[in-house]
């Protein structure tokens, strides 16, 4: 009687998995995020100082294609102060912002979030 | 730039497989200003779109029949790779039945993070999906 083959050594195993993990302050950045555990969100820790800049970096690692949604509240005297996204795989400035034409702006370019 | 509001607001980013790194900057200006304002963020959903994604059952040196049922969610659609003329997908109910050949068996879904299960002669094979 033919009983078959066994396949298990024949097929990998696993499913798709897409994660990611949080660095709360990118190197060269003054200040980073911290995570308040009560809310689940990450608070920038720069407040109070003038010409400072919170920088975390959220790292991706996707098996699949992936749409990722970040929830943010943002309080910022407008003009003055403001919360940034850069774009994918896009480094930004770790520093402050600096006084432009109309209020104050990121010392990188604007392209990059 | 972020939307200035003290209510919750959201960005989205469409991702590709593999490693990526969005930084998150919170700047406050050079002029006198100790307020103490700030940004709260937090990922919220990582939604996976279909492009790409699929899933691989591959049997060689097959010896006897096999009948195999899935469930992918919404399956976009599914094909086969096979050695041999008697390798078949059997519309009705994914049923093959093959003689001596090699089979692979590719499942697109339309969504890969819906519920996925293989059955392979009544035996829970789902553990043994390649993701490709």
């Amino acid at each position: 009687m033919d009983n078959g083959v066994d396949i298990t050594s024949q097929l990998a195993g696993g499913t798709p998995s897409n994660t990611y993990t949080v660095t709360n302050k990118v190197a060269d950045a003054s200040y980073g995020f911290e995570f308040n555990s009560s809310t689940g969100y990450y608070v920038s820790t720069n407040d109070g100082v003038s010409k400072s800049a919170s920088v975390a970096r959220l790292n991706l690692n996707f098996e699949s294609d992936c749409l990722v949604t970040i929830t943010y509240i943002n309080y910022a005297e407008a003009n003055y102060d403001y919360g940034m996204f850069g774009k994918l795989d896009t480094e930004v400035a770790t520093d402050g912002l600096t006084a432009g034409s109309n209020g104050s702006s990121p010392s990188d370019s604007l392209s990059n979030y | 730039m972020c939307t200035n509001s003290s209510s919750a607001q959201t960005v989205t980013y469409t991702v590709s497989a593999g490693e990526h790194f969005i930084d998150i900057k919170y700047g406050k200006d050079d002029a006198s200003n100790d307020n103490s304002d700030s940004l709260q963020w937090k990922v919220t959903s990582i939604e996976a779109t279909s492009a790409g994604g699929n899933y691989t059952y591959t049997l060689n040196n097959i010896q006897q029949k096999h009948s195999l049922i899935f469930v992918f969610g919404d399956v976009d659609y599914y094909f086969i790779e096979a050695s041999g003329n008697n390798c078949k997908l059997y519309s009705d109910g994914q049923v093959v039945k093959l003689d001596g050949d090699s089979y692979r068996l590719v499942i697109v879904p339309d969504d890969v993070s819906a519920v996925v299960t293989l059955m392979d002669n009544n035996v829970d094979k789902t553990s043994s999906l390649e993701y490709e």
